[in-house]
């Protein structure tokens, strides 16, 4: 009961508040890590994109630089040192511009930014650009800065130019991706067409560009051959172990991809850090939430607890037993009315037992005056008459017997009394209960023709041994038979049967007597307790509690006005030859001491 | 792009805590045109030789072979004494004697000598390590010229005193291994491997490739992308060479003082500084190393004032043409000389044509091979001319902007010789404080009539893998104290390598 409301209690709160706590903190932290990773492809995948278009710009500048040197000189009938000086305006003006080359037809110099000789060639095989302008594959000057070429060829009417040709450093394209940083560990690197790296914001990452490293076997540049790789995401290992978010997107016209990329573990350190604290509030939530209800619950569940235990008590008798319920709502009230009705139950009970204690000292009291009035009356008598006849020596010989008979009757009733308050002395021989039966009907034959009861012997063939005290059993089977003759109204039988099975030695004592009430036949054999009109009713207690000391049973049953039946049961022991006891050892509850040979013994078939 | 010449020079395998410990230095020669001897005896001297006195970065001298000094109440007479036990790297003793020698020898040496050594009559050894030096006029610059000048033994020039001594020597490239009985004791480094790149990028990329552990000189341009690697360490020092454009003062223009001047107030010299060195140097205010003690730095230089300038040109005398030209035009033109394969130079000499023409000076460039150049100044045929000065001390000063006194002949022939009486009062001053006043008297003459446009003093760098400790004090060059140069614990240690004059250019 105890386990069910708990099992009910730790089920309401699962289903109250830990189950939709759980799922909350499993939805949130999923979600977390979907967004997450989002938000952080995104993030990388605009700083790739920004960079990107940062590089064009870029590139597509110093194109349009190129272009507004040739508008500058094209058509413009300038002499050499005209045109010298305003290719030096602009490679002064201009830091990227290393030199500034018009070439004619054949290739050679025409003027040059140069004071000496100047360093370029033109190229025709460079990919076109924008406007016409090729751009040549990127290169490492004497300062190990990137650097490239750019060409413009020239159609002027009527001049020899042919091409003009800038050395640009590149420096700026070092600038714009080292620019790009995602945390501590967040770089940014671009490829060439031909797969050369060409930049790196990662200083430690820059030998890469000057051992001419190409970038080989990564997810996003697998397709990438003279292409720029198409903007996507992916995560990779890198060759030290580490997991990347990598993103990629294209420079437009320049074949050229920047990639950009962060540790995984750096990446997702927010939503990490995020999911922990999400995961720590959940779980505390959770506890706290287990906690509460355990607290609750048991302040809830404990004055039911309370109460149960105290009703088991008072169930037990524990009528003293009281609840302590310390709250102020309706179980503080039902715990009032437990302790109140307990409180009633040990007056009643204490009312019960006052009651019970008066009627057992009546019946005491009465059973006492009945068994000792009478050999009282009897000495009584018998004084006065030893009075008047003391000199009959007759009468006081039979004065001596009378008394001393009397004597014994009263001496037998404090007997009785005494048995009930301490253990019975037994001394254990084996007995033949037919012989035991026998003997009781010898004694009480007077007894049985007064009443007008008829006898009648039902014994086993064979004795019945048990192992029992044979003046203890005696005198049950005497109580038993006087019970029996007293409730078995003249003209009625008294049957005594014994049988031995299955180990067991039964011996029934029927009466066609008055019966006992079906709702007094469970306590005759309590103390004190009778269904005749007189007596201490101490009979059917003692022969109890003797047939139980001998190890055997007593039962009744019984109806009323067709007779009673007392049946006592007890282990039966092997047949042994006995000696004889005399009626004096009878008498004087001695047993047989002597055992003779097993199996040899008397048959008493007397009916 | 990859050019190989013979056998190549490829990572080699390291070898952790076994070995002797190898410091691989390359040495990117920065005169493509003249002979790659020239830039690998500088490195080999660096490692190899020991001087009598040492030079600190703000120009006070500090002991060297010679543990200390005196001289005389008149200054002419100096006493150096040697520290005990010295040795030559072939194991000879170098006494007071040896020194005493090796002097005598670079004193008869023909060509020109430090002003420092000018003045010495005689020397004498006293004993084993006492050596005595008479001066015919007191000097400030003795102990300077001391300083540029290793002791080595008379027997020949490679037997020095240095901390490492020559193993083997190529045409282009050295290897050297430490001295044991180095008088600051036996550096921790076993083994010293030069190599000479013929490009700056050779350099870098063989050490970026870990195929060299130190760079000897590094383009500021290049820094920042790399002084933030962790596998490299980078220092910066400002270098002690002065970019300067001279002026022939027998021109007729720039014979002028106030057209030099003007010109020093048309030239926007943080302008070129930011444009040409990405910022990493300093305007210089006239040819004395500013960080020397005795530097005054209250000579500010020319505040850059196109008004100012255009105003001094006002004054000029439009007779002494052909300089000059009367009437409408560049109120000055003239011609400069700017060595050939230099990019920067050029760079420099189109930028300083760009601020003297917003003032109206017209200066034409003329590009010259570098030992036409050379003849050209020595002989006086030119206008002007740009170069970058050595700074070093004030002796270098002295000897380039000193006119011709019947000593030597003028290292450039310019004619300029207002500074002649404030350079010999700094080379005959006689303590500190005459030295500090002849100083500012220097550099206040060189300002208020300037020989040149005095334009900005570089940053150097050099590059160190971060596989050595080197020394922390970042006011000092990590190269003079080459000795105290570790391994890091835990480095792994290069192995020794055949020397080869080939290399590969990846």
């Amino acid at each position: 009961m105890t386990g069910t409301i708990t099992r009910r209690f730790v089920m309401l709160v699962v289903t109250a508040a830990v189950a939709p706590l759980l799922v909350f903190g499993l939805l949130a932290i999923s979600s977390l890590d979907s967004r997450t990773r989002a938000s952080v492809v995104a993030t990388n995948q605009n700083a790739a994109d920004r960079a990107a278009e940062e590089i064009n710009l870029y590139v597509s500048r110093n194109a349009r630089m190129l272009q507004a040197v040739a508008a500058d000189l094209q058509h413009t009938r300038l002499e050499r040192w005209q045109q010298e000086r305003i290719l030096r305006n602009y490679v002064l003006a201009f830091p990227e511009l290393r030199e500034v080359t018009l070439f004619d037809g054949a290739s050679l110099p025409i003027a040059s930014s140069r004071l000496g000789e100047s360093q370029l060639v033109p190229e025709t095989r460079d990919a076109p650009l924008m406007g016409g302008v090729s751009v040549a594959p990127i290169d490492l000057d004497d300062d190990l800065l990137p650097r490239t070429r750019m060409t413009l060829p020239l159609k002027p009417a009527g001049s020899p130019a042919s091409a003009l040709v800038a050395d640009l450093t590149l420096e700026e394209l070092w600038h714009i991706v080292d620019r790009v940083r995602l945390g501590q560990q967040g770089f940014a690197w671009v490829v060439g067409r031909d797969g050369r790296l060409i930049a790196h914001g990662n200083p430690d990452e820059k030998p890469r560009i000057a051992r001419g490293e190409r970038v080989e076997g990564h997810p996003l540049l697998a397709n990438a051959s003279g292409q720029a790789a198409a903007r996507g995401a992916v995560e990779r290992v890198d060759a030290s172990g580490r997991r990347l978010v990598s993103v990629a997107a294209p420079v437009p016209r320049l074949a050229w991809t920047i990639v950009v990329e962060q540790p995984v573990a750096e990446a997702f350190a927010p939503a990490w850090r995020l999911r922990r604290q999400l995961v720590t509030a959940v779980t505390l939530a959770l506890f706290t939430t287990i906690l509460l209800g355990a607290l609750w619950g048991r302040a809830f569940i404990r004055p039911i607890f309370a109460l149960m235990r105290g009703t088991e008590a008072l169930a037990q008798g524990r009528l003293d037993t009281r609840v302590r319920i310390e709250r102020t709502d309706e179980f503080k009230k039902l715990g009032d009315a437990f302790n109140a009705m307990a409180d009633r139950l040990t007056e009643l009970q204490q009312a019960t037992i006052r009651h019970a204690q008066q009627a057992m000292f009546g019946r005491i009291a009465a059973g006492l005056v009945h068994d000792l009035s009478h050999p009282v009356q009897n000495i009584s008598n018998n004084c006065k008459l030893m009075l008047k006849m003391h000199e009959d020596s007759e009468y006081r010989a039979t004065f001596e017997r009378t008394v001393m008979r009397e004597f014994r009757s009263i001496q037998r009733v404090f007997e009785d009394l005494r048995n009930l308050a301490r253990p019975i002395p037994l001394e254990r021989f084996p007995v033949d209960v037919n012989r035991a039966l026998l003997d009781v009907t010898e004694r009480m034959t007077s007894g049985f023709e007064t009443a007008g009861v008829s006898l009648e012997l039902d014994l086993a063939d064979d004795p019945v041994y048990i192992e029992g005290d044979l003046f203890a059993l005696g005198r049950v089977l005497r109580n038993l038979v006087m019970n029996a003759i007293q409730a078995t109204a003249p003209g009625g039988r008294i049957t005594l049967a014994s049988d031995a099975s299955g180990g067991r030695a039964r011996i029934e004592v029927r009466d066609t007597g008055c019966g006992i009430p079906a709702d007094r036949l469970g306590a005759i054999f309590e103390d004190f307790v009778t269904t005749k009109r007189r007596g201490l009713g101490l009979g059917l207690a003692i022969s109890k509690k003797i047939v139980e000391e001998l190890g055997g049973t007593i039962q009744v049953t019984s109806e009323v006005g067709r007779g009673s039946t007392f049946v006592l049961e007890f282990p039966a022991i092997a047949a042994v030859a006995i000696t004889p006891l005399s009626d004096e050892d009878l008498h004087d509850g001695k047993a047989a001491s002597a055992i003779e040979v097993e199996g040899v013994g008397r048959t008493s078939g007397a009916r | 792009m990859v050019g190989v010449v013979g056998c190549s020079r490829t990572n080699r395998p390291a070898e952790a805590h076994a070995g002797p410990v190898v410091l691989r230095v390359g040495y990117a020669d920065p005169q493509p045109t003249a002979s790659p001897d020239v830039g690998l005896n500088v490195v080999v001297s660096i490692f190899s030789d020991a001087r009598l006195v040492t030079l600190t970065r703000d120009g006070r001298p500090g002991p060297g072979l010679a543990a200390s000094w005196e001289t005389s109440s008149d200054h002419l007479t100096w006493r150096f004494h040697l520290r005990p036990g010295l040795s030559f790297h072939d194991g000879a003793p170098l006494t007071a004697s040896s020194v005493r020698r090796w002097l005598v020898q670079a004193l008869d040496r023909p060509g020109p000598r430090p002003p420092g050594l000018r003045d010495i009559a005689s020397v004498e050894a006293n004993g084993p390590t006492d050596l005595v030096v008479r001066l015919r006029r007191p000097s400030s610059l003795l102990l300077e010229a001391l300083s540029f000048q290793p002791v080595v033994s008379e027997r020949t020039d490679r037997n020095g005193a240095g901390p490492f001594l020559l193993e083997k020597r190529r045409a282009r490239a050295a290897a050297l291994v430490a001295f044991d009985a180095y008088y600051q004791g036996r550096p921790a480094i076993d083994r010293v491997e030069l190599q000479v790149y013929p490009r700056p990028r050779a350099a870098w990329a063989a050490l970026l490739r870990g195929e060299i552990d130190f760079l000897y000189d590094v383009a500021p341009e290049a820094l920042s992308f790399l002084e933030h690697a962790s596998t490299v360490q980078v220092r910066t020092l400002l270098r002690q060479y002065v970019y300067m454009l001279g002026f022939n003062v027998r021109h007729a223009a720039l014979g002028q003082s106030e057209v030099r001047r003007a010109l020093n107030h048309a030239i926007d010299r943080q302008r070129i500084v930011d444009h040409l060195l990405g910022g990493h140097g300093v305007a210089a205010s006239g040819p004395v190393w500013p960080l020397h003690w005795a530097f005054d730095p209250r000579i500010r230089p020319y505040a850059y004032d196109t008004a100012r300038a255009q105003v001094l040109l006002r004054t000029i005398q439009p007779r002494t043409a052909p300089g000059a030209r009367p009437g409408s035009g560049p109120a000055v033109t003239f011609s400069c000389l700017v060595p050939a394969g230099y990019p920067r130079l050029e760079r420099l000499a189109l930028l300083v044509q760009q601020q003297l023409l917003e003032v109206g000076v017209d200066m034409a460039i003329e590009v010259l091979p570098e030992r036409e150049l050379r003849g050209r100044l020595v002989a006086g045929h030119f206008d002007a001319y740009l170069l970058d000065m050595a700074g070093l001390g004030l002796s270098l000063p002295y000897w380039f902007w000193r006119s011709g006194s019947g000593e030597s002949a003028p290292f450039v022939k310019s004619g300029y010789a207002a500074a002649d009486a404030a350079l010999d009062g700094v080379r005959h001053a006689r303590g500190d404080r005459e030295l500090e006043s002849a100083v500012h008297e220097l550099q206040k003459v060189l300002r208020d009539d300037p020989p040149g446009l005095f334009l900005y003093w570089g940053e150097l760098a050099r590059a160190v893998s971060s596989r050595f400790e080197i020394p922390s004090d970042r006011e000092r060059d990590i190269l003079g104290a080459i000795a105290s140069w570790r391994l890091a614990p835990g480095a792994e240690r290069a192995t020794a390598q055949p020397l080869s004059d080939s290399f590969v250019e990846r």
